[in-house]
Order: C-alpha cells, then sequence, then structure tokens
C-alpha cells in the first residue's frame, strides 16, 4: 500500500494492459525495427565534422618525396628478399639495426605467452622511438606494423614495415615534433600487441610474461596499426572496431579519411568495397548499400572480436585504428604507392603532433553507414529502446496477472510467489555458469577437442532435460510468474548491455524478443512451430550455426566425411570464443553462457510448463 | 627606502633600469661618489667559459659559464659587475644560496652521458636556503624576520617577474623543504643548515623561451654585446635538442677554505648557466663529427667581454684513448691540460690572448673522424620512470634504476615529489633492496604533496625498482589546468649520487675548477591522466539545467507557497474598507446610469471639450 499508488487504479491498468498488451509489444517490436533500420537512411544521418581543432588536419606542406618513396621501396625488396630464405622468421636483427642506423633509440623486446593448449611459447617486438628533439617525452603516439610470416594467408604487411622504416627516415632531423613517435613492429599477431601494449602500461596478464620495456614515451596519445601488403594498391580498408565493440574517436577517423582523400586513396570502412564504387543514383541502391555497411560493422562489433592490432591500443584508452591496403584484383596494379601512403601518414602523424590534449571531443559511439556519414550515440539508442519494450510490456501484464487475476481463472491452487519460482531461476544460472566452465577447462585439453564437446553436449543435454523436472514441480501458475521474471531479466540485461555494446544487445533483442515474449498458444501446431522456434534460437546453437556460417562464408570448406575434422572444424571456433575470452576479454562468451544461456533455459521451462 | 619601495612595486621599472645600467654600471655607480661602494667596486669579478663535449650520438653538448662574485655584505646598495637585481632578491628575501633553473626537453643521460652542473628537470626548477632569523650574524637582513613561507613566496614572485617565468605558480602545495638533497653549496655557517631553511619546487610545465633568455642575458656584465654571451643566440638555442639556462647564487670563501672564512674574505658568486645540445651534423654525415661555432651558432667571436678576468672555451676531448683525442681542432689550443678528477684532457683557449685569434674574428671548428658507436658505453646509473595502469581510477609511479658498474654497489639518494591530487600509499611502496633511511611525508590536499626521500644502495650491474601504487582523484571544476584532457604532470624524481672513484667521474664532463665528483639526475616528468569533466559540456548543462530549474521552480514555488483559501469575499475585509467599496459601489452605480442617460448628448459634450481649442 504505498502512498502514491491506487490498488484500484493498477487493476484497471493491468485490465487495460491485458486487453492491449499484445498490440502495444507488436506495434513497439515493429516500430522499433522499422527504426533501427530507418536510422541508416541519409535522412537521420548526420555528415561528419572535426570537433577536435587542434588537429588542423591537411595544413602542412608534405614533406615525404620520392627519396624516401625509394627508401621504402629499397626496404621493402629487403624484407622481401629475408622473406624468401627458406628458414625465414621475424628479422628482428634487421629491422633493430635498420632503425639504430636512423638514428632512433631502437629497442627489442621479448616476451612468452601460454595460449590454453598451446602450451609456452616465445616472441618478440621491435620498437624505436624518434625523440621529439625539443618536447620531454611526455606524450608520444604510435606508428605500428605487425609482421606476418610467409606460412599465414592473411593480408601481407611488408610494405607497412618499410613505410614505418621510411616514415622514421624522414621524420628524424625535423624539429617541429611535439610528441615522440614509436615505431613498433610485432609477430605473433594479436599477441604481439597485446604483449608490447601491456609491457608498455606496466601490466601483468596471465597469458603473457614479458620482459620490461628498456624505454618508453610518456603517454600514448594515438596508434596508427599498418596492414600494407606492398606499392601498388588499389584501396585502403580503415578498420576500427575494436575488441567488445570499442570504437576510437571518430576525429581520427575523421582525420585518415581527410589525408587519404587529399592523396586520392580510395577509403572505405569494413572492407566494403562497394563504397569504392559511383554513389548509386537510385534511392533504394543507396540505402541498401549504406545498410550493408553499417550492419557489417553491427555485426563486427557484436562479435566483439579483434580485427586489428589496434583493439588493444583502444583497451587501453588510446585511440587507434588499423589501415590495412589491399588491392581489387590479385592480378592488377593498383596506383597507390609508397608515394601516396607516405604522404598520408606523415599528414596524419603531424596532425596528431598538433594534437594539445588526448582525443576527447567528437564521438566515441556511432555507426558508420558510409566513410563521411554516421550515426550517434542519440540516434542510435531511441530503436534499441522501443525493440525492448514489448519484454517488460509482457512482463508486467504476466506478473499483473498473477497478482489480479483477470477474466480467466489462472490462479487455481493458490497465488504463486517469487520463492516457488526462485529455484527454476537459479538452476538455469547454474547450467549457464556450468557451460561457462566447462568451456573454459576445456581450453586446457586442447587442441583435443572431445572434452569440450563432451562438456558442451553435457551442460546442453541438462539445459534440454530441464523440462523433465519442471513439468513434474512447476505449476502453470508459477510457469507465468517464471516468463514475467525471465522477461525482465532480459529486458534489464539487454538495457545494460545496450551501455556497454549496443551492437550485441540490438542483435540479440531483434532475435530474442519476439520469441521470448511469445506465450505459449493451445493449438497444436502453433505449439510445436514455437517449439521449434526456440529450439533453433538457443544461444548456442546459433553461435555454432554463426561460427559454421562464418567459416562456409570465409571458404573453409566442411568436409562431413571425415568425422574428426568435422569436430575439430566445427567445435574449434566454438572453443574459439573461449579463447578470446581468455586472451582479450571478448565478453561474448560470458553474455552467452552467463545471460543468454538461463533465460533460454527459463523460457525452454515456461514452454514445456504452461499450454 | 623610498626608492626601493616602489622599484619592488614595479618589475616593469626595475627591468627597465637593468636594460638601462646593465653593461654600464661602472659610470652609474662611480658618479654616485660612495667611497665604500667604490671600495666593493673593485673587488667584484667576472669569468666567463665555454665548454664544449662531443657526444657518442653526433651531438655537441655546450655549456656557457658567466662567473660574477662580489664581496658578501648586508646591503648591496651599489655594485659593480654583480646584477644589481639579483643582489636585491638576495637581500630583500634574505637569502644564502639561490638556485633556478629553466630547462626545454629532456636531458637523456643514457644516450648522451652525464656533463657536470648540467642538472636540471624539464621545466622550471626553484630552490633556496634562507637565512636564519639571527641577527648577530654580519650579513643578517631585516627580512629574516619574516618566515621562510613568505620569503619563499616573495622569492617566487620576484623571480618570476625577473626571468618571465611563471615561477609565481609555486605555492606551498608545489614545494618541500628537502631532509638530505639540495644541501648548500657554499659557506654555512652555525644554525644555517636546517631544514625548515630550504624549499624546494619544480614546474614541469613551464615553457622555456626568448623571453626567459633576453632578461638572463642581460644580467650579464657585457649582456650580449662581446664576449662569448655573443655567441648565445636564440633561435639556434632553442632549436636544439635540450636546453637550459640557470642561475646559481652561493656565498663562497676568497681563499678556497670552507672551514673557516672570515667576514671580509666571503664573497657572493653568481653562476649563470647555459647548456645546450646541439646536432650539428648534416644528414649525410653519419658517424662522424664536424663542427664549428660558426655554424652552430651563426655568430662570430670578436673578442672575450672586456669586463672578464678569464674568458676561456674549453673542448673536452675525453680519456686518453677516446676517439675524441684525434679531433681536428681549428684554431690549434692555447694549451691543453687534464682534470685530475675524472683524467679527461681539455683543449683550452683562451680569448683574452691576442695569439688565440688566428684572424680578426674566432672561429673554433672541430673534426673527428669517427664517434663511439652510441649505446656502447652505457652510464653509470641509467633511470627510467614510468606511469604504470591505465583508466581513471589508480595507477603506479614505478621509477627502474640501474647500475652498470660491474664492480661496487652505487648508495642513491632518492627524492620524489607528488602532487596532493595523487592519493599515494606508504603500504604500497615498493624497493626491492633494503632502504637504509626513509622520510615520507603525506600530501595534504592543497597545502602540501608527498614528498618521499630515500636512501639505498644499488647492488654491482644489476637494476631495482621503485613502486608506489596511487589513486586519482576528482579535483573541483575550477582546479583544472586549461587543456585539462592534456592530463597532469607529476614532476620528475631526483637520484643524486657521489662518485668516489676517478673512473666512475670519468663519465662526467666537467669544467676545471669543479671539486666534486657528485651526480644528480632528474627522471622523466609524466603525465596522468585525472578523471575530467567534459569542459565543453559545462556550458550547455548549466544552461539547460537553469532554464529547467526556472520552468520547474515556478510552479514549485507558487504551489508550495501559496495556499487556495476559499473564503467569502465580505467577511474577509475590515469594516472601513467594506464602507469604502460600498461607496465605490454607489457611486458607481449612479455613474452608470447617469452615462446611461447621457449617452445620446455624450458626442456634443466632447464637441464642447473641443470648442476652446479651436
Amino acid at each position: 500500500m504505498g502512498l502514491l499508488t491506487d490498488p484500484g487504479k493498477s487493476e484497471q491498468m493491468a485490465k487495460l494492459l491485458a486487453k492491449n498488451y499484445a498490440k502495444l509489444s507488436a506495434l513497439a517490436y515493429i516500430v522499433g525495427l522499422c527504426w533501427t533500420f530507418a536510422i541508416v537512411d541519409d535522412h537521420f544521418t548526420l555528415r561528419t565534422y572535426f570537433s577536435e581543432n587542434a588537429l588542423l588536419p591537411g595544413l602542412v606542406e608534405p614533406a615525404f618525396t620520392s627519396t624516401d618513396e625509394a627508401f621504402a621501396k629499397m626496404q621493402y625488396k629487403l624484407l622481401i628478399d629475408l622473406q624468401r630464405k627458406p628458414d625465414s622468421h621475424f628479422p628482428v636483427d634487421f629491422l633493430h639495426d635498420a632503425f639504430r642506423k636512423l638514428g632512433l633509440e631502437a629497442y627489442v623486446h621479448s616476451y612468452n605467452y601460454t595460449l590454453p593448449g598451446d602450451g609456452h611459447k616465445h616472441g618478440k617486438s621491435v620498437y624505436a622511438i624518434l625523440r621529439a628533439s625539443r618536447a620531454n617525452s611526455q606524450e608520444s603516439m604510435v606508428l605500428a606494423a605487425p609482421y606476418r610470416s610467409s606460412k599465414t594467408e592473411k593480408v601481407r604487411t611488408e610494405g607497412g614495415i618499410a613505410l614505418l622504416l621510411a616514415l622514421a627516415h624522414q621524420f628524424r632531423f625535423k624539429h617541429y615534433w611535439a610528441k615522440d613517435i614509436i615505431f613498433l613492429v610485432t609477430e605473433n599477431e594479436h599477441i604481439g600487441a597485446k604483449a608490447w601494449v601491456e609491457a608498455y602500461h606496466g601490466i601483468d596478464s596471465s597469458v603473457v610474461a614479458s620482459e620490461p620495456l628498456k624505454d618508453r614515451a610518456g603517454a600514448i596519445q594515438a596508434a596508427i596499426t599498418a596492414e600494407i601488403p606492398g606499392p601498388n594498391l588499389d584501396y585502403v580498408d580503415a578498420r576500427i572496431v575494436g575488441i567488445n565493440g570499442q570504437m576510437p574517436n571518430l576525429d581520427l577517423l575523421n582525420l585518415v579519411r581527410l589525408l587519404c582523400s587529399q592523396q586520392q586513396i580510395p577509403l572505405v570502412i569494413q572492407g566494403n568495397s562497394q563504397l569504392l564504387e559511383r554513389t548509386p543514383q537510385n534511392m533504394m541502391g543507396h540505402y541498401l548499400r549504406d545498410l550493408q555497411t553499417a550492419s557489417a560493422m553491427v555485426t563486427s562489433a557484436a562479435s566483439g572480436q579483434l580485427e586489428g592490432n589496434h583493439g588493444f591500443f583502444q583497451q587501453f584508452n588510446i585511440q587507434s585504428l588499423t589501415l590495412r591496403g589491399l588491392k581489387k584484383d590479385a592480378n592488377r596494379n593498383g596506383r597507390i604507392g609508397f608515394l601516396d601512403l607516405g604522404i598520408a601518414f606523415e599528414g596524419i602523424c603531424r596532425s596528431l603532433n598538433n594534437l594539445l590534449e588526448r582525443f576527447h571531443q567528437s564521438f566515441f559511439f556511432y555507426i558508420m553507414p558510409a566513410t563521411q556519414r554516421f550515426v550517434s550515440i542519440g540516434l542510435y539508442m531511441p530503436p534499441l529502446g522501443i525493440l525492448v519494450l514489448p519484454l517488460v510490456l509482457t512482463a508486467l501484464h504476466l506478473w499483473s496477472k498473477g497478482s489480479f487475476p483477470v477474466g480467466e481463472g489462472n490462479a487455481a491452487g493458490g497465488s504463486s510467489t517469487v520463492g516457488t519460482v526462485l529455484p527454476w531461476i537459479v538452476l538455469s544460472h547454474a547450467i549457464g555458469l556450468g557451460a561457462f566452465t566447462v568451456g573454459l577447462s576445456a581450453l586446457s585439453t586442447l587442441p583435443d577437442t572431445a572434452a569440450m564437446m563432451v562438456g558442451l553436449g553435457a551442460t546442453l543435454a541438462v539445459a534440454f532435460s530441464t523440462p523433465v523436472l519442471t513439468s513434474r514441480f512447476l505449476r502453470e501458475a508459477d510457469a507465468n510468474l517464471l516468463h514475467s521474471l525471465t522477461l525482465i531479466e532480459l529486458a534489464v540485461g539487454l538495457y545494460a548491455l545496450s551501455m556497454l555494446n549496443f551492437s550485441l544487445a540490438l542483435i540479440v533483442a531483434m532475435i530474442a524478443v519476439p520469441v521470448a515474449i511469445l506465450q505459449v498458444p493451445t493449438n497444436r501446431t502453433l505449439r510445436t512451430l514455437l517449439g521449434g522456434l526456440l529450439l533453433v534460437t538457443c544461444p548456442t546453437l546459433v553461435m555454432l550455426g554463426v561460427k559454421v556460417w562464418e567459416g562456409l562464408r570465409t571458404g573453409a570448406v566442411f568436409s562431413l566425411n571425415d568425422l574428426d575434422k568435422v569436430k575439430d572444424e566445427w567445435l574449434l571456433p566454438l572453443s574459439d570464443l573461449f579463447m578470446q575470452y581468455v586472451v582479450y576479454g571478448n565478453w561474448l562468451s560470458p553474455v552467452l553462457c552467463l545471460f543468454l544461456l538461463p533465460v533460454w533455459v527459463c523460457t525452454w521451462m515456461v514452454y514445456w510448463t504452461s499450454g | 627606502m623610498e626608492p626601493s619601495n616602489f622599484r619592488r612595486k614595479n618589475v616593469g621599472l626595475r627591468l627597465l633600469a637593468i636594460l638601462m645600467c646593465c653593461g654600464r654600471w661602472t659610470e652609474c655607480a662611480a658618479s654616485s661618489g660612495d667611497s665604500s661602494s667604490v671600495q666593493h667596486l673593485l673587488a667584484d669579478s667576472f669569468r666567463e667559459e665555454l665548454l664544449i663535449t662531443p657526444l657518442d650520438t653526433e651531438h655537441l653538448h655546450l655549456q656557457f659559464k658567466f662567473t660574477i662574485t662580489t664581496p658578501r655584505r648586508a646591503h648591496y646598495g651599489h655594485v659593480d659587475l654583480f646584477p644589481k637585481s639579483v643582489a636585491d632578491v638576495m637581500e630583500k628575501h634574505a637569502l644564502e644560496e639561490l638556485h633556478l633553473v629553466l630547462t626545454q626537453g629532456l636531458y637523456r643521460h643514457r644516450q648522451w652521458g652525464y656533463a657536470a652542473e648540467a642538472w636540471a628537470p624539464t621545466g622550471a626548477q626553484v630552490y633556496a636556503w634562507f637565512s636564519p632569523d639571527d641577527t648577530s650574524t654580519p650579513f643578517s637582513s631585516a627580512a629574516s624576520q619574516h618566515s621562510v613561507d613568505q620569503r619563499w613566496k616573495g622569492l617566487t614572485n620576484s623571480l618570476a617577474g625577473l626571468f618571465c617565468a611563471t615561477l609565481n605558480d609555486v605555492t606551498n602545495a608545489k614545494s618541500i623543504s628537502p631532509v638530505w638533497q639540495f644541501r648548500p653549496q657554499g659557506l654555512t655557517r652555525a644554525g644555517s643548515v636546517n631544514n625548515s631553511l630550504v624549499r624546494y619546487s619544480t614546474l614541469p610545465r613551464e615553457n622555456v623561451c626568448t623571453e626567459n633568455l633576453t632578461p638572463w642575458k642581460k644580467l650579464l656584465p657585457c649582456g650580449e654585446q662581446s664576449g662569448l654571451a655573443r655567441l648565445l643566440n636564440a633561435i639556434k638555442l632553442l632549436s636544439s635538442h635540450y636546453f637550459s639556462l640557470a642561475l646559481n647564487v652561493r656565498p663562497v670563501c676568497n681563499n678556497d677554505n670552507r672551514k673557516s672564512c672570515a667576514v671580509e674574505e666571503q664573497l657572493l658568486q653568481a653562476t649563470f648557466t647555459a647548456t645546450a645540445v646541439i646536432q650539428p651534423g648534416s644528414v649525410q654525415d653519419f658517424n662522424k663529427l664536424h663542427w664549428s661555432l660558426k655554424d652552430i651558432f651563426e655568430v662570430e667571436l670578436e673578442r672575450g667581454c672586456p669586463l672578464a678576468d678569464q674568458s676561456l672555451i674549453y673542448v673536452d676531448q675525453g680519456l686518453p684513448g677516446s676517439p675524441m683525442q684525434e679531433m681536428a681542432l681549428q684554431p690549434f689550443p692555447s694549451f691543453t691540460m687534464a682534470l685530475p678528477e675524472n683524467n679527461h684532457r681539455l683543449a683550452v683557449y683562451d680569448l683574452a690572448n691576442s695569439t688565440t685569434f688566428n684572424g680578426p674574428k674566432f672561429t673554433l671548428s672541430g673534426k673527428s673522424p669517427s664517434t663511439v658507436q652510441p649505446g656502447l658505453h652505457e652510464p653509470l646509473l641509467t633511470t627510467h620512470r614510468f606511469v604504470a595502469g591505465y583508466g581513471q581510477h589508480k595507477g603506479a609511479i614505478k621509477c627502474r634504476l640501474e647500475n652498470h658498474d660491474p664492480t661496487s654497489a652505487l648508495r642513491v639518494q632518492y627524492l620524489e615529489v607528488l602532487p596532493w591530487f595523487l592519493r599515494v600509499y606508504l603500504h604500497t611502496l615498493r624497493l626491492s633492496v633494503p632502504i637504509l633511511r626513509s622520510h615520507f611525508r603525506p600530501a595534504r590536499d592543497r597545502i602540501a604533496p608527498h614528498h618521499i626521500e630515500l636512501l639505498f644502495d644499488i647492488p654491482s650491474a644489476s637494476s631495482i625498482e621503485f613502486a608506489v601504487e596511487f589513486d586519482l582523484t576528482l579535483l573541483k571544476w575550477t582546479e583544472y589546468p586549461p587543456d585539462a584532457h592534456r592530463g597532469f604532470d607529476v614532476p620528475p624524481a631526483v637520484v643524486a649520487v657521489m662518485l668516489k672513484s676517478p673512473e666512475q667521474c670519468s663519465h662526467v664532463t666537467m669544467m676545471p675548477g669543479f671539486d666534486s665528483c657528485f651526480l644528480r639526475l632528474y627522471t622523466e616528468a609524466l603525465l596522468v591522466n585525472l578523471p575530467t569533466p567534459d569542459f565543453s559540456m559545462p556550458y550547455n548543462v548549466i544552461c539547460m539545467t537553469c532554464t529547467v530549474l526556472a520552468l520547474a521552480f515556478g510552479p514549485i514555488h507558487a504551489y508550495t507557497s501559496k495556499s487556495l483559501v476559499v473564503g467569502e469575499k465580505e467577511s474577509a475585509q475590515r469594516p472601513l474598507v467594506k464602507l469604502k467599496n460600498k461607496v465605490k459601489a454607489l457611486i458607481a452605480k449612479w455613474k452608470a446610469r447617469r452615462t446611461r442617460v447621457a449617452v445620446p448628448d455624450s458626442t456634443s459634450s466632447a464637441e464642447q471639450d473641443s470648442s476652446p481649442t479651436s
């Protein structure tokens, strides 16, 4: 009996809700969905602009000349020659000497790392610091390039390393630097970058044990990672999405875009090469292209995966992105060479050099439908709010149905309290926790996936078989309450998740909301249909499906004949998810196991109890 | 008293006075006709020196040193060569010693090695020893009765005016009284070495510019008119890799006997030091060092300062056997000498001696066939300090100290002054070697910084780490500096060590006459990111909140302060008012009736009214 609530009124509200919630929910979901798809359109997006005036982009005469280009070509050739050697490995000495000869302070950083199921390994990074002559090493920026051995199928990076050397060649002896410039070359992909960034900040992690860095250059203001295969490129792909959907400051992307466009370097985002072509004249084509770009960004942010080494810098609040040089046709040479790239990189560095403060203006939360248009957080949050609204409405209705029995006598056999359903909620979360623990602990048995398979199979079996218990002990009235509480948990969880990783929350909401709010119908066919829908949306299965689809899309062929191979190819991606959590803290696996799986198990229980 | 008070108030006028009299003080003083001051005039002395040291890294280390001495006295009415404004500062704030240094860039001792007397942290550093409040000593002035804090404040403000630096930012919240470091460098007397009499502060964010160099040069007897000071070309110096301007004032004794010095033998010595590290070589000259003073400064020397007793240029040729010994110097030096402290060989040019000049102008140049590979000779002691951790909640300051001496341990004094807005926890202080002595004074918010002073040994050929953790705090919004998102500067740590053997001391390049191998290193200044509000927002927020508040306030105020009373109109009124109202009502009624009657002839009355005017 609150002071402000009138019990009579709540009953009215409950009646009103009971009458209209279905319509309202459907409306909210449809409106939310339409709105979500609409915000990508040109009419709703904003054109990007520079917020940080101190950047002063592209105002200086480029100093990078053909001499530096020749230097880059020479270094590129040397690197390729080293690569061609039969026993080629990370050319630590070559790079160290090269930077030393240019008069930079060059250091080698070595580290050991232990990946689950992979044993102890050793790695090295080379970094060189160009000291700004008149500054006092309080601030710096990083130009990084990963080294890739000739065995990997990823984009080659020798061009990026050669470019770094050429930039160092150009930048030394200049008096205008106000920030030190760190040139960093790492191996072992993500691990190398992680090891160096952590060592720079004096952080110890469970995966990497590294020796302390010999010298540093103060607070890093920005980092650009270059994955440039070599000269003769067609366009550059800016990879901005970091771990768990983290984004760099929009000003950094603007800066890169502007300086690339000054050099006539086509820039795309999310690898969407459609952006290179002429803007479609018809509205639909234009819209579809924007939607494709934006959805590519949303899915990649939702997956929480690392798209380049820039993600580790972002974890330390360093604004960073990866520039990946690409060719349209592997057999044809593009027109972009070291000179264009060098001038663009020089411009970026000189603009960053102008920064008086860290990046703090502009946007940190945005979605890009095109290189020059963005959707800010203020625009994309309301549709998600509306999209999740049906959960709240249905939960309220179900709650009031339990408290104020309306119409049909559902409350037969006494009222249900939270206490009666609590054990089931706890059980569902225990299953989730079990799945998470099994997933993590099975990592140590890799590359043998048997443990992973057995463990996950067992938890899934438990999850699927919970209705055996619930059908005996859970009454239908309790099922209503359980449903209501489940919906509340899902709604609260989604709203919270949207603050941390909007993209993940959006995708989960799109799939989960309609399934979760549906009440078990009495019609047999419909009932079976919903059961099937529920089965399909089981988070673990969804994830497996996504992984398999990803594998199919990227061309990894799944052969059904060889059972061992199937096991490896289907389960390794799943174990990869747990691996990502361990190595760089991708939240996807905890979200799946500790939030979505319990919610699903509860819904599954409700399905088998009611109707 | 009147004029001096006036000068105190008006810094601009004082600078003008310096400008007018500097360099021509002889005439100014002679015309005054004060016999006692004339006696002092004769005793002032001035020496100018330049030490050129080629470094391993194709850099050239240049140190200008201008030393002026005057007899010490209680009141500096007139001075000859000694800068009057400096003497006034010493007198006014009753100082024993004053040390000020303004620095641009970071001295990279790991690459460049050590240079004696070139110890300076990034930005500004000032420390001073104050006279005790003791009227019995011959040099005590009336100012010594003021508290040290008062005098410190006055001093920093005076120096701010004198050198156009923001030294007035030095507050007690940024100052400490070092316990073991920064001991007096000159004469001391009983009772004058007491921690309460010393103040030390640094401003790591201070930028050094020509506006600091110009007033500094004007304090020299010859100004920049002649002598070595002519070489101080602002553009060249400020585009160097490291540039530091220092003023050190200390009492010294005429007879080299520090223990006992008669009153009449005591001198006040002001040393003006300018240090620069310059890369003279062109891009193509790898591994070679070719330099000439003319190329470096674009100025040619004609002669030494005529007021100087000595004008010397030294070129450090390193230890016997080093590649620098083969450096071809042009012209040939007046003579060479070996420093007894560290066995370094110096080539000396005496500018007072006309035979040094091989023409009308003096152009010194050097060529060495090769330089030592950088990094081969790591200096004896290296330091590296950094901020560990990330985020806006907590962090740690770590400092690594490496002793490269293969045989002997180094005893090190370590001083860390951390601003109060870092919440430092003493229990998190880690040092991998035993602490021999320690002093810790925790900060008080907005009043005093953290003061950590340690004494420990670094074992031979080993590296140790100092670490202390801190929490970050949210400041009051007016306490954020401009460009708040740049971060907050943490002053460098100070590492002091006394080198014992000549082998250890050979790392140090020094001028003759420097009597001990004392080394003081400054680590990097750090940037710490405090949680900072978005300062573009306050404006919006203030505007919006004010509007919302204004809109909300009206109705809320009305509802809470006004009560709606349903009362009868009549009964609430007082009898007199009631009567008045009744009368008014009656009149109104009567009027209404009249007007209703008079409506037809209202036009005629209007005509009547208007007729007189027409």
